[in-house]
């Protein structure tokens, strides 16, 4: 087969094609830049070639490369220069994390540069900080004259008016290093400095950082009524400035006043000295955790996220060691900032309520911190389905443990709950019958869309019972002592992290219409079915129990009303009867603790000490000290002063919050203890429970103790009034006014906090 | 015959009497052509008898070859994450406790059949 063709038309055509396969290159050449672009992203150059490349560059480059490599991703301000926070209240991170296309340089690595850049830059904010990174590096090896000799040469390099705020974090830097040595001299010099330059716009943070270093001075130095003058002037100062936004200076405010209060106490307690706080940061393999960022907070701060002007912050050095020089008493905790790759894979173990550091005086503290590996998990991970009767739980045994404690939890709409069900389980596996979850009792949630009507969560409401859902669990690892050693849940960043994913899903039986109902949202129409499908049968346990939590529900809806509504009330008395029910089909340790507590609110001691009894008899949980502080309350309103006081002192030990520790001072002060002996128990256990509004508990009853001084019969009063607490009589006490003039306004604080603990 | 022939032959010249063929000089110039723009405007309008399917086979040839070299060259649509690199802007998230790379749970929950199907 032919075809005839001129010379001219083949010459179109061919002509065409070129200018079609032209144009189709030239359409496609973005995604090829794009991907020899990405390309070159992942090969991103090594830490030799950028030191080789700075050696080798001219001197005017070599700067600008030092300034791109070293200096323009690092921050010198500690709250905020690191990716992760970690302390014992909560772990926070940054959402999303820049692509990282520059070498990490460790600040040790950094060194020679940075000093370099010091000599050679030009007048900068990056001399700056170039200068206050090389400060916190001799700050940890304990290079003083290294450290205020460059903070020297490069407050010498920068123009006095252009670069005022990075001249005063030098200076301020310079302080702290004085107040670190205890160069007190020096530090009040450097602050007055400080205080002169900084006018015309003040800057108030500051302010509050110069504040915080004095007092250090004044208490050093015997020196607390000159500096409790000059903060109230500073505070008059600022009050008569109020300009601008007001919600920042109240909170500069908030913190002078803080500062004012700590040396007051100082000042009438007389505790003069302060304590030099130091530990090294480590990993179990004993790899240094170096150039970490360590927040010793104040138990104030703990309730807000890290400040620039909290008091206490520094770096590790390349040994991991940190160290804080002449800390003002009080009660603190550790916080640590980290990069993603030094938490990844490793957990700090710290519980919310352990690990506090109190500082009462003593000449020195040593807090270490060891890092553990995260414990690996076995089964059931990666959604598994289980289908049988029995679940087992399955992960790696974890040298040195002596019990663990089982999490579980599971997906809200939006997003999860978690808790503890099983504590003290002495082997690394355990078997849990599925039918034993549908009866936990889980927390319950709400939402609302802004103005919609606030709506339960049917996920909450349905709990483990539900064979659609996503459930998920968590173990911890315990010391013989119940120290925590480590946990499963953690920074799991990299694939060798998450090949066992703790999510899993429970179909072993198989839903109701009512559940399904419940499911849709349809509340009303799942009640009436839960009824009608117990009343077919008087054994329905699942239908009694959501019949109950639907009544939990609605009680929790109706938060916002009066807190002993009728309605309220007849929904409470028909959860009890139906709670009454469903502990003869299915006993738990969480339905007969309700039946307790409902009599205890009642009064009805017979029937409380029979539920209480049983509620210890099936619990699973190890960790009694909530329970034993209830226990004691009720036994103390029983009249039992010796069994309440034993409970209180059990819980007291346990329970590191010591939330409870005002009923117990109380009651001592009731059976006629001293306030002194009062005041050794406050001492003894701190209340950690509030920490925005911490109850100082010491402080009310020293206060209690001077007001008492002149007062005969001031403890039979106080007697008389911590009576009618343990009657239940709150009204009376809440109405009770001490009279103007009178010697007992510190005894009415500690009854109003005592009403506030339960 | 040939007195028909003859007849023939008067009676069509003179029915072709009219017609005068006056285009011989552009007609040897098209067949024979001497300047070089005719010479150029004969190859331009030269007839090719081409061969079918040699032709056809070696055009597809070329033209898998190109795509085939292309297809190559274009970078894939899901690149694999690279190990011990940090691809793109990469964003944390929580779930069930723990912290995760939202990309790379989400690939390895993908991983796993999903159980609602079940």
């Amino acid at each position: 087969m032919k075809i005839r063709i001129k010379v001219k038309h083949l010459v179109y055509i061919l002509g065409l094609l070129t200018v079609l396969v032209i144009a189709f290159n030239v359409g496609a050449l973005p995604s090829h830049k794009l991907a020899e672009a990405e390309q070159g992203a992942v090969q991103a150059e090594s830490k030799e070639q950028v030191l080789n490349k700075i050696d080798t560059a001219k001197p005017d480059n070599k700067l600008k490369l030092i300034e791109e490599y070293m200096l323009k991703e690092s921050d010198t301000v500690l709250a905020h220069a690191y990716e992760a926070y970690i302390g014992s209240s909560g772990s926070m991170f940054s959402g999303s994390m820049e692509l990282r296309t520059k070498p990490a340089f460790s600040l040790k690595d950094k060194v020679p540069y940075l000093e370099q850049y010091v000599k050679d830059g030009r007048s900068d904010q990056n001399v700056g900080k170039a200068a206050e990174l090389l400060a916190y590096f001799y700050e940890g090896s304990e290079q003083w004259e290294e450290a205020s000799q460059i903070l020297a040469d490069a407050l010498k390099k920068l123009h006095f008016t252009e670069y005022s705020y990075a001249r005063q974090e030098l200076i301020f830097m310079k302080a702290k290093l004085a107040a670190d040595q205890k160069k007190y001299g020096e530090l009040v010099r450097l602050c007055e400095e400080l205080t002169q330059g900084n006018k015309n716009p003040t800057n108030l943070d500051l302010n509050i950082r110069i504040s915080n270093l004095l007092a250090q001075y004044a208490i050093a130095e015997g020196k607390v009524p000159e500096e409790l003058k000059r903060i109230q002037a500073e505070m008059k100062k600022q009050k008569e400035l109020n300009e601008g936004d007001q919600r920042a200076v109240q909170l500069q405010m908030d913190q002078l006043q803080m500062i004012e209060d700590r040396l007051k106490k100082m000042d009438s307690i007389g505790l003069e000295g302060m304590t030099d706080v130091s530990g090294t940061i480590t990993k179990s393999d004993g790899e240094p955790v170096a150039y970490a960022g360590v927040f010793l907070r104040r138990q104030d701060d703990l309730y807000h996220s890290i400040r620039e002007n909290e008091p206490y912050q520094t770096m590790t050095n390349e040994k991991g060691e940190y160290s804080f020089k002449g800390v003002v008493p009080g009660s603190y905790k550790l916080s640590l900032g980290l990069d993603l790759n030094q938490i990844s894979g490793w957990t700090w173990p710290v519980s919310g309520d352990a690990d506090w550091i109190d500082l009462r005086g003593q000449q020195s503290l040593v807090q270490d911190v060891v890092f553990q590996p995260l414990m690996k998990l076995k089964s059931p991970v990666n959604e598994a389905v289980v289908k049988g009767k029995k679940l087992t739980f399955e992960w790696e045994p974890v040298a040195g443990a002596a019990y663990y404690n089982l999490n579980l939890g599971l997906k809200l709409q939006g997003g999860s709950s978690s808790r503890s069900i099983m504590q003290g389980i002495h082997s690394s596996r355990i078997e849990i019958a599925a039918e034993e979850l549908y009866y936990e009792m889980s927390g319950i949630s709400s939402s609302s869309n802004g103005s919609e009507e606030e709506k339960l969560d049917p996920l909450s409401l349905l709990g483990y019972a539900n064979t659609d859902n996503q459930f998920m669990w968590s173990v911890e690892a315990y010391t013989a002592n119940g120290e925590l050693l480590t946990r499963s849940d953690g920074y799991r960043l990299g694939n060798d992290l998450t090949g066992q994913l703790p999510f899993f899903y429970l179909k072993e039986r198989t839903m109701t219409d009512a559940d399904r109902a419940l499911l849709a949202g349809h509340m009303e129409d799942a009640d009436a079915k839960y009824k009608a499908a117990f009343r077919r049968n008087p054994e329905d346990a699942h239908s009694l129990k959501m019949m109950f939590t639907l009544l939990e529900g609605k009680l929790m809806l109706m938060h916002g009303e009066d807190a002993n509504t009728e309605a309220k009330m007849a929904i409470e008395e028909e959860q009890i009867g139906l709670l009454n029910q469903l502990v003869k089909l299915h006993p738990t340790a969480d339905y007969y603790s309700r039946l307790a507590d409902y009599y205890q609110k009642q009064e009805n001691w017979n029937e409380y000490n029979r539920y209480y009894a049983l509620a210890g008899s099936l619990s699973r949980i190890t960790d009694t000290s909530y329970t034993d502080a209830t226990h004691a309350i009720a036994l103390m309103k029983q009249g039992k002063w010796d069994g309440a006081e034993n409970y209180f002192e059990q819980s007291l030990e346990n329970d590191k919050s010591h939330r409870f520790v005002g009923v117990y001072m109380a009651l001592g002060l009731y059976r006629g203890g001293s306030l002194d002996q009062a005041i050794q128990a406050a001492a003894k256990y701190p209340d950690r429970m509030m920490y925005n509004n911490p109850v100082h508990w010491e402080d009310l009853l020293l206060e209690m103790k001077s007001e008492s001084k002149d007062v005969i019969d001031y403890n039979r009063m106080l007697r008389e009034k911590i009576g009618l607490y343990i009657q239940g009589k709150n009204q009376e006490l809440l109405q009770w006014q001490p009279s103007a003039g009178t010697h007992d306004t510190a005894m009415k604080k500690f009854i109003d906090a005592l009403l506030m603990v339960g | 015959m040939d007195q028909e022939q003859s007849i023939l032959k008067q009676e069509l010249d003179r029915e072709l009497s009219d017609l005068k063929f006056s285009k011989q000089a552009e007609v040897i110039r098209t067949t024979h052509p001497t300047t070089l723009r005719g010479r150029l405007r004969a190859i331009w309008n030269k007839e090719l008898e081409l061969p079918v399917i040699p032709l056809g086979t070696a055009f597809a040839l070329l033209f898998t070859a190109a795509f085939l070299y292309h297809g190559g060259r274009q970078p894939k649509s899901h690149p694999e994450p690279i190990p011990g690199g940090t691809p793109e802007q990469r964003v944390l998230i929580e779930a069930g406790g723990s912290i995760y790379w939202k990309d790379e749970i989400e690939r390895r929950l993908s991983q796993h059949e999903n159980p609602n199907q079940g």
